[in-house]
């Protein structure tokens, strides 16, 4: 689980070394790796205390690689944004977390059904197919009778970028094995939906290390985002794009930033037709998951893993 | 019923498994690829037969949405009308409920149609249908009480020019949402969003307009847990 959050420290501390020339790359790599130590294990733990590092560490990723690429700091106020970075990270690992069991939630208004069945307003009734004369289904992730949350396809191949994306097809959506979570603020936070399920990912995590639980994997939003990058990265010819933090007080772009964005990285690499469209979903989808610090898993959850709240 | 089948979910009709699930060469592809791929210029070829789509009241009521989105999506004229006349009686809609969110399983037709309009911008105004854009979008934000928006809405959903633009029609949404939180904050069509998209469209505001979003926001009951 941690790896996806090593990996992104790791490529964006490498740019940070490309950026400030081989002493200063030393020393920022340096105090990096101090504060770090064997840094799979501490991110690891961090993670295993509290939710919220997850999404804040790959923010600290994603900031430390987009100060390394602007061109409009000088390299001492690069360095001074790195040092400010690394303090902020060396706070979070050393962080103890809340002091309650971290976990992620799914809210909806109802589990129970197999698939969503919209009603027809005015009769109550639900929907027919016009083409087939049956009744409309919209899949869905759900419980099962055995207590299990199941994806709308367990054994379907949509992606996780296309989850992510959503759009506008059925049949992506009814395929996928994704069920999408979010951090759960001990203290307050939004709630949505009638009903709300908690996810030990802790717990699920070392089974899936150990063998125990099989056919189920564990994204965090380091992994998630990392997918949705590499498929930007494959746009652009397999070169590495940096998409921006925003101007928005949660770090979002707003829509005139990431349509400018998309259209410069379009120019920069002769990216044109459909693949331009496909390139601002990708960075659209981006932005949104780091705005909701998304979690995934793929298959069926265990009812051992879940606790019904409400 | 677990491993669900594909095929039990929606299968489009014949016209619309040719627009939106076929690409040029006859192969399959979504209807995002598709409609995006028809803006280099086969819109002008596909968008009679996409407005025949939408009129045509035996057709499946997703195809006729795929048709509503890509027309919206090519700037047309029937598009931005038809997304109009939906807004004004959204739960009406045969295709409502049909797609949702992966996050919370809520209906997301109206927020996919929104990004379709505000996508859309770059084409109205090659088509010289940017009023008509604009009247699609108002009627849309008029219904940010009654329609889950999934954050199109929003400072990341719309365009700091059409925020200028269509500064009257959102204060409006927003004194109308507030007024609605106000009198009955439990009663509101989707308890929760209505007033996270009432911030949300303050915020776009605050955009263009600081002082008067913070204005707004100071008006914005606290959250109850």
């Amino acid at each position: 689980m941690s790896e996806a959050i090593v990996k992104a420290l790791d490529e964006a501390a490498s740019r940070v070394g490309a950026s400030l020339g081989k002493d200063a790359a030393t020393a920022v790599t340096g105090l990096y790796r101090d504060t770090s130590g064997k840094l799979t294990g501490v991110i690891k733990r961090s993670v295993g205390t509290d939710v919220e590092h997850a999404g804040q560490l790959k923010q600290i990723a994603d900031k430390l690689e987009h100060n390394a690429t602007r061109g409009d700091l000088s390299a001492a106020d690069k360095a001074a944004e790195h040092t400010a970075l690394r303090d902020k990270l060396k706070g979070i690992l050393d962080d103890p977390g809340k002091g309650t069991k971290p976990v992620i939630k799914r809210e909806d208004n109802d589990f129970s059904q197999d698939h969503f069945v919209p009603k027809d307003p005015k009769t109550g009734q639900p929907k027919i197919d016009k083409q087939t004369g049956d009744v409309v289904k919209v899949g869905k992730s759900h419980m099962n009778a055995d207590g299990e949350l199941v994806p709308a396809n367990p054994n379907g191949k949509t992606t996780i970028t296309q989850h992510v994306i959503g759009g506008n097809d059925p049949k992506v959506k009814g395929s996928s094995p994704y069920t999408s979570f979010a951090p759960h603020a001990p203290n307050g936070g939004k709630t949505y939906g009638n009903h709300e399920y908690h996810l030990d990912y802790n717990k699920m995590q070392q089974d899936i290390d150990s063998g125990k639980l099989k056919d189920v994997e564990l994204h965090n939003p380091a992994s998630v985002q990392n997918s949705i990058q590499g498929e930007i990265n494959g746009l652009a010819g397999g070169k590495h794009v940096t998409v921006p933090p925003g101007s928005l007080p949660n770090g979002e772009m707003t829509k005139s930033e990431k349509s400018a964005f998309a259209k410069q990285i379009a120019q920069e690499h002769g990216i044109t037709g459909p693949a331009k469209n496909d390139l601002a979903q990708r960075i659209n989808a981006l932005s949104n998951t780091r705005r909701d610090n998304e979690w995934l898993v793929k298959g069926k959850i265990p009812s051992e893993y879940l606790t019904k709240i409400r | 019923m677990d491993d669900t089948s594909d095929d039990e979910y929606y299968q489009p009709g014949e016209v619309a498994e040719r627009l939106f699930f076929t690409d040029a060469d006859g192969e399959s592809t979504d209807p995002d690829s598709a409609i995006a791929a028809a803006l280099d210029g086969d819109w002008e070829r596909l968008e009679p037969e996409a407005a025949e789509l939408l009129a045509d009241e035996s057709a499946g009521a997703y195809d006729r949405y795929l048709a509503m989105s890509a027309l919206a999506r090519w700037a047309s004229p029937i598009g931005y009308a038809a997304v109009r006349e939906a807004a004004l009686d959204p739960d009406a809609q045969p295709w409502r409920e049909m797609s949702v969110d992966r996050l919370y399983s809520l209906d997301n037709t109206f927020a996919m149609l929104t990004q379709s309009v505000v996508d859309s911008v770059e084409e109205a105004g090659q088509r010289g249908t940017a009023a008509e854009r604009l009247a699609a979008l108002t009627a849309l934000i008029g219904i940010a009480d009654q329609a889950y928006f999934d954050h199109n809405l929003s400072p990341s959903g719309l365009f700091n020019e059409d925020i200028e633009q269509l500064r009257g029609p959102i204060e409006a949404a927003i004194e109308h949402g507030l007024g609605e939180l106000a009198a009955a904050p439990a009663e509101v069509a989707l308890p929760r969003w209505v007033r996270s998209q009432v911030e949300e469209l303050i915020n776009a505001l605050g955009l263009v307009d600081k002082a008067a979003a913070d204005a707004y926001l100071a008006r914005l009951a606290p959250e109850t847990p």
